[in-house]
């Protein structure tokens, strides 16, 4: 799976003469530009044949949509057409991504054989977005589009194939297919949007990213504090990627007019597990809860289990067993979600089933708690809890995602254990402050035990200053900072985007001699 | 923001955009000099900037020869001409075209100087190292002509384009050099910001290692042996553009032990340039007029001459260019040289005190530091310390 990368100077040329050529279109014909581009863009793959898959998948569903609404109510017709749209997009999916992992649980070397599948880019994500399309037609909530092409533009909308947002046509469509007329404050605002995003992938994501495989492949050398260190850093790595990218689609689509959901609200201030899940990667849980959660729950499966673990009349019994028919639904859910960001067991349970058993926790305990600080007479909303509870969130956050990152659970498990075994050499900081005291600057460029030269060290750790202030600053005031930068005047503006522009041309990793990692939600 | 159909108004947000387009490529130009790695091309390049306007007699173009085989210094010191390298490392000679170009921008020297060892190489081994390409196109100043020259340099026709040499990091080199931002702290870099800055050597790069060799064989009559066909076409074309830009051109080969074939490529080379009507001057047929001693004139075994064989060779192209040519003599007084041949004569003879101080103190430099590579390559010799290759 290989595109040209959202961060790559080609793209960049690419992205502003599809810019040009959408203004300059008749705007009725705006969407054919994005179309075109975004087939091109699926041909500039090492494998330009993969492009058919997301053209005949919006195809298909263009059809079966098409025949849903021919039919009346509640008809068996009808139903065939979600069902027949539906199993075909899963199947595409299970057998590109999931049959190598399915196989090989059985048998490693016939999941071998299966190596050579090649999947398409954005497979999971236009997949989910076709799926939220013609599901919210079939219940009568989105109006389904008469034209092929136009809708082909929406199915394979190509920033989106990247790594999402997942779109939900009835919120989406009616900014897609809007006449845009050229708004240079948009397009200024966009490209403010694309900058922030290529500062949080490039300067950051990609530094951390160095100290992280340092650790994550030699835990033994690692050990204690660096493997903590490691755990939070990749967590912290994955935020910048998977929100820079963020930035940057959302940013680019702005420049078109086109404002798409959000996939990310400071989710490093959430309070809780679940309060997390709902501000990182958005429109994924959201698209859960709407075509996966909530049919489970009004399911006749749920309902029957529900009865079972009742006794009929006890209203409390009745209450528990909700409770936990839900918990097993949600663990149906989170175990989906796992699977769903790739075929190995490190994400179903990394960013699926401790997920689970987090908020299970969470819901559990917290009538005990609230009982503990009423006793104690503490108030649970005061500063210093919110605090802890943001740290503990965090943290448990970021012990998941060691097994997200890491190549096998036993890999994981190792690295984890690694993190309780005493560290061997000194640390980072305390070889900074040597280090200068002995030789002043001249230790700048000298690779630390971390993998980075101790002036990226310092790069990474003022940049994570500057992603920290921005996001308590969203966070205070629930607003963008461009907004507060766009009331500034002129020369003041200037020197603000200058900084930031420049910053990201000389600090951030990329070009010739360094090759910029793939995001790391493309793969999914 | 979006989905509107009111028409915008488009004036002063352009005039904002223009605004900071421009100041944006006003502070990335001099951004990507500075970031460019230093260097003894970069800076020979920078000299060559630096120089003041039609200043310069001859322009001399090629590989590393022609840089270390003549002494522009003393030249001037000795004959009173203002010659200057616009060489590089393995400097491929597609490049000689695009380098005349470069040179007619700020100057109208009376004479090219190209040296010719580039052209018998073959065309796998100038392309195999990039670096060879990068040090003419990422030491000249932005242009059309800097783009065309990328345009024909960047071939990938028998050595497949590495991943990392993407063309467009030649077009903007600062893709390449931006994680030369610790530079940044080096207030020497910072004098380059406009890629002008005088070089105190005049382009010359004096060496007192040593390499000693045989003295070579160089056949006076080789039977005349085409150029691979990229080179050929180099010359064809530099050839063109000399005639129409109606330029002296002299095409010499400094001495050095050629290898198999050099010779016949040669021979060629002198009947084509020849038929187009300029000079050839192969300096390997003048080992005893020169006093070439291969066992102590070379620093890396008959490739490169050092100090003491660069002085040599200087006054015998001195000589040469005084009797061939009709060049002005920039000295205070315009005294013709001494024609004694040797550096010790020039050191006994007064300051020169021409009509440019930056020549009269690069003179004055080379004279200061000729005695001391002498003396290293005396104690190399005594002390059997010869060059090693990396």
């Amino acid at each position: 799976m290989l595109t040209m990368n959202l961060t790559d100077f080609y793209f960049l040329i690419f992205f502003s003469i599809v810019l040009i050529l959408y203004y300059l279109a008749p705007r009725k014909l705006q969407w054919g530009v994005i179309l075109v581009g975004s087939i091109a863009f699926c041909l500039a793959g090492d494998h330009p044949v993969l492009a058919l898959y997301p053209v005949l998948s919006s195809v298909l569903i263009y059809a079966m949509a098409r025949l849903i609404v021919r039919f009346d109510g509640y008809s068996i017709k009808r139903r065939a057409c979600l069902v027949t749209g539906i199993v075909a997009l899963i199947v595409i999916l299970v057998i590109l991504k999931y049959l190598r992992f399915a196989v090989g649980l059985v048998n490693e070397d016939a999941s071998e054989s299966l190596s050579g599948l090649l999947v398409p880019l954005g497979l999971s994500y236009y997949t989910f977005t076709l799926i939220s399309y013609l599901t919210d037609v079939y219940n009568g909530i989105a109006v389904p589009e008469t034209n092929l092409l136009r809708f082909m533009a929406f199915g394979m909308y190509a920033p989106t194939l990247v790594s999402g947002p997942i779109l939900q046509y009835r919120l989406v469509s009616q900014s897609f297919y809007a006449e845009h007329e050229f708004d240079p404050e948009a397009v200024a605002r966009g490209m403010q949007r694309m900058l922030w995003g290529f500062f949080k992938k490039l300067v950051i994501a990609e530094r951390l990213g160095v100290i992280v495989a340092t650790v994550y492949d030699d835990p033994l050398t690692y050990s204690g504090r660096y493997v903590w260190l490691a755990v939070v850093c990749f967590t912290i790595q994955l935020y910048a990627d998977f929100s820079g990218l963020m930035d940057i689609v959302l940013g680019l689509s702005q420049c078109l007019g086109i404002r798409l959901p959000e996939n990310f609200d400071m989710p490093f201030f959430s309070r809780s597990i679940a309060e997390l899940w709902r501000r990182w990667h958005m429109t994924l849980g959201v698209w859960f809860k709407e075509y996966v959660f909530y049919p489970l729950l009004r399911s006749r499966v749920h309902t029957a289990l529900q009865n079972r673990l009742s006794d009929g009349k006890d209203k409390k019994a009745k209450k528990r067993a909700k409770r936990i028919s839900t918990y097993i639904a949600m663990l149906v859910l989170w175990f989906t979600i796992g699977l769903w960001h790739g075929a190995n067991m490190t994400f179903v349970i990394g960013s699926g089933l401790l997920q689970w058993v987090y908020i299970v926790l969470e819901e559990t305990l917290d009538e005990p708690f609230k009982k503990l600080w009423e006793r104690m007479g503490v108030n649970p909303a005061n500063r210093l809890l919110e605090a802890v509870r943001i740290i503990r969130t965090f943290l448990l956050f970021a012990l998941s995602m060691a097994f997200f990152r890491a190549s096998s659970v036993g890999d994981a498990v190792t690295l984890l254990g690694c993190g309780f075994k005493s560290v061997a050499s000194g640390t980072v900081i305390g070889a900074l402050i040597s280090g200068f005291s002995e030789q002043g600057m001249r230790i700048m460029n000298d690779v630390s035990v971390l993998g980075l030269t101790y002036a990226d060290i310092i790069i990474a750790i003022v940049s994570l200053i500057i992603l920290f202030a921005v996001d308590v600053y969203k966070n205070r005031t629930k607003s963008d900072i461009r907004d507060a930068i766009a009331t500034r005047p002129v020369v003041l503006r200037f020197i603000i985007w200058f900084a930031l522009l420049f910053y990201v041309i000389l600090l951030g990793r990329y070009g010739p001699g360094y090759s910029a990692a793939e995001f790391i939600y493309q793969g999914f | 923001m979006t989905g509107t159909n009111k028409p915008h108004n488009l004036i002063r947000p352009m005039i904002s955009a223009a605004v900071f387009a421009v100041i944006f490529l006003i502070v990335l130009v001099p951004l990507s000099y500075i970031l460019r790695p230093a260097g003894d091309t970069k800076t020979r390049f920078m000299g060559f900037y630096a120089e003041p306007e039609n200043s310069l007699d001859i322009v001399m173009i090629g590989s590393s020869p022609t840089y270390s085989c003549c002494v522009t210094p003393e030249l001037y010191g000795e004959y009173g001409i203002k010659a200057y390298p616009l060489a590089s490392n393995v400097q491929r000679p597609v490049a000689g075209m695009y380098l005349v170009k470069e040179a007619e921008k700020t100057q109208s020297p009376a004479l090219y100087m190209f040296e010719m060892r580039m052209y018998v190489g073959l065309e796998i081994g100038l392309t195999n190292n990039m670096a060879y390409t990068r040090e003419v196109t990422d030491n000249i100043k932005y242009s059309p002509d800097r783009v065309a020259l990328i345009n024909a340099s960047l071939t990938d026709h028998l050595n497949p384009l590495a991943e990392d040499t993407s063309k467009y990091t030649y077009y903007f080199d600062i893709f390449k050099y931006h994680s030369n931002w610790p530079a940044l702290a080096d207030p020497d870099q910072w004098r380059g910001w406009d890629l002008t800055y005088p070089d105190p050597h005049k382009g010359y790069k004096i060496t007192g290692q040593v390499g000693p060799v045989d003295t070579p064989y160089a056949p006076a009559d080789a039977v005349p042996m085409e150029l691979e066909s990229y080179q050929e076409q180099a010359l064809t074309d530099l050839l063109a553009y000399l005639d129409e830009i109606d330029a002296h051109a002299l095409f010499y080969v400094s001495p050095y032990e050629q290898k198999e074939d050099d010779a016949e490529k040669y021979a060629h080379i002198r009947e084509v340039v020849e038929a187009a009507g300029y000079d050839y001057l192969d300096m390997n047929q003048y080992y005893d007029e020169m006093g070439l001693d291969f066992s102590r004139d070379f620093s890396d075994y008959g490739v490169h001459t050092n100090a003491v064989g660069a002085q040599k060779c200087t006054v015998f192209l001195g000589e040469y260019l005084r009797s061939h040519y009709d060049l002005p003599d920039h000295r205070a007084g315009g005294r013709t040289g001494s024609g004694s041949g040797s550096a010790e004569a020039a050191m006994a003879a007064d300051s020169v005190t021409g009509d440019d101080r930056t020549w009269d103190e690069a003179y004055a430099l080379w004279l200061a530091e000729y005695p001391a590579a002498v003396e290293e390559i005396d104690h190399r010799i005594e002390t059997g310390d010869f060059f090693v290759f990396e």
